[in-house]
């Protein structure tokens, strides 16, 4: 067991590092992320119902273009570094590792959009008492986002339009994270029942799990060949 | 469709198996002999680019795989590591056939490619740390993986010292000139070089190298095999080593062995 979770923590750790010392990507994600929900109030004005009613959908559209660009250079730099080739011919299972890459991705990628969440919810005039269950939507679909980020990725890898093609493939696939993760944020302002678009995408980010550190992995063993 | 299918049929060798690979006992009745190869072909881009390749490393020799560019010195390193898949025949590596559990096959060799695996945001320390993980290079149990335990890193500095860039330590990857980059991903061969079973397959590793650092490679190469460890190196014209074995690929189909 310590033979796979080892190298995983191992990767794990060293993605942080890595952006913990260039954080520039987390911020740039980060002030894409704030610069549309501070343009959008601008330009719709300052009809607070209006806004309240489409702050759902603004955030989530948020957390996707915020995350798109950086999915797409997940695993470019490291391939053409030959890290990757190093991850597989090393004994641990190469799912394992595209595991632990996720993990790291949504650490990295989701985490920070998901904290400043709140603060964006307030200028939106979004109702703060159930703060938490947003959150909790926003860290679930975000989990989502990257697993499916994270696929994409490793299918474009080596071609050169790789940025046009990620969002062709990640597009269609996220549009049922969007529909529950909007309609789960919709029914927590409205005080409705969110409980049922929880669990879809709950049952969503499951299935992915499953899918997509195999599917990663078999198309990075495809791109090195 | 042809994408899903291709994608199935390159699903990775472990998908099956996540459980905990089992180390595969490294003494076995060819103990003595380290690489087997018999009737290998490999294709490229259609035709093929090996066949008919036989051949037979002992513990403690030296393979030196000559060719001219394009003539498939990576791609046969590569196909050593089940990088490229064969399109004939089988190898067997410490008697562990290329068809054996992807775990077992592969705590059997070290490959330093082409590419540095330098982890450009990194420093030295941090990026062969995670190399020494994926080589399943590990301390005593460890409890916070933001530490590098001592062990570890002990054997990193031996590897960084050996190299010649222990200086270099703190360094940035990315602030580190073509040569000490290959300097580094060399440092991996002496992370496991008390782990003499493994197979040490080097492709070009005299390229960007200055006299200074071939020396050393040669040191570490001599000693390993001296140790009972072996390496195929590939590389052209000559090598500042003496080879036990010769392979030239590209003069004919099949290689010639000298």
């Amino acid at each position: 067991m310590r033979a796979i979770l080892n190298p995983c923590l191992a990767v794990i750790m060293a993605d942080i590092r890595a952006s913990l010392r260039y954080p520039g990507d987390i911020l740039s994600g980060l002030s894409y992320f704030i610069m549309m929900a501070t343009l959008i109030p601008l330009g719709l004005g300052a009809d607070q119902g209006e806004l309240a009613r489409i702050a759902p959908v603004m955030i989530w559209i948020a957390v996707m273009l915020a995350s798109l660009p950086q999915m797409d250079r997940l695993f470019s730099r490291i391939a053409k570094d030959g890290v990757l080739e190093q991850m597989l011919i090393s004994p641990t299972p190469m799912t394992m590792l595209m595991l632990a890459k996720i993990i790291a991705a949504w650490l990295i990628i989701i985490l920070p959009l998901v904290l400043a969440a709140p603060v964006i919810g307030i200028m939106f005039g979004l109702a703060l008492d159930r703060l938490a269950m947003m959150l909790c939507f926003l860290a679930i679909g975000g989990l989502c986002l990257v697993m499916i980020g994270a696929m994409a990725a490793a299918l474009v890898l080596g071609s050169r339009q790789s940025g046009v093609f990620t969002a062709i493939i990640v597009l269609p696939l996220s549009m049922p994270v969007l529909i529950f993760g909007v309609a789960g944020i919709s029914a927590l302002q409205s005080g409705a029942d969110m409980a049922g678009h929880m669990m879809l995408l709950g049952a969503l980010t499951l299935i992915l799990l499953v899918l997509s550190p195999p599917v990663t992995a078999a198309a990075i063993r495809f791109s090195e060949e | 469709m042809m994408l899903v299918t291709s994608i199935l049929t390159h699903l990775p060798h472990d998908f099956w198996q996540m459980t905990s690979p089992s180390i595969h006992p490294s003494i076995g009745p060819s103990i003595d002999l380290r690489l087997a190869i018999n009737d290998l072909a490999i294709s490229r881009e259609g035709g093929l680019l090996i066949q008919g390749l036989n051949l037979e490393l002992k513990a403690g020799q030296v393979l030196f795989l000559r060719g001219a560019n394009g003539s498939g010195k990576t791609t046969l390193l590569r196909a050593l590591a089940k990088l490229i898949p064969l399109h004939h025949g089988q190898y067997a590596i410490n008697g562990v056939p290329h068809t054996a559990d992807h775990a077992a096959l592969m705590r059997q060799l070290l490959l330093v490619g082409h590419r540095n695996a330098g982890v450009e945001h990194l420093n030295v320390i941090s990026s062969l740390r995670l190399m020494a993980s994926l080589m399943n290079i590990e301390a005593s149990p460890e409890k916070i993986p933001e530490k590098i335990p001592e062990q570890i890193r002990k054997k990193i500095m031996t590897s960084l010292d050996a190299l010649g860039i222990k200086p270099l330590a703190e360094r940035q990857i990315s602030h580190l000139s073509a040569g000490q980059q290959r300097r580094l991903a060399l440092a991996r061969l002496m992370l496991a070089a008390d782990m003499t079973h493994r197979l040490w397959l080097i492709d070009e590793p005299f390229n960007a190298l200055d006299d200074d650092a071939a020396r050393r490679l040669c040191d570490i190469i001599t000693s390993y095999c001296s140790q009972g460890g072996s390496a195929v190196i590939s590389g052209h014209g000559t090598m500042p080593l003496t080879p036990d074995m010769t392979l030239t690929l590209g003069t004919s189909p099949s290689g010639e062995l000298s």
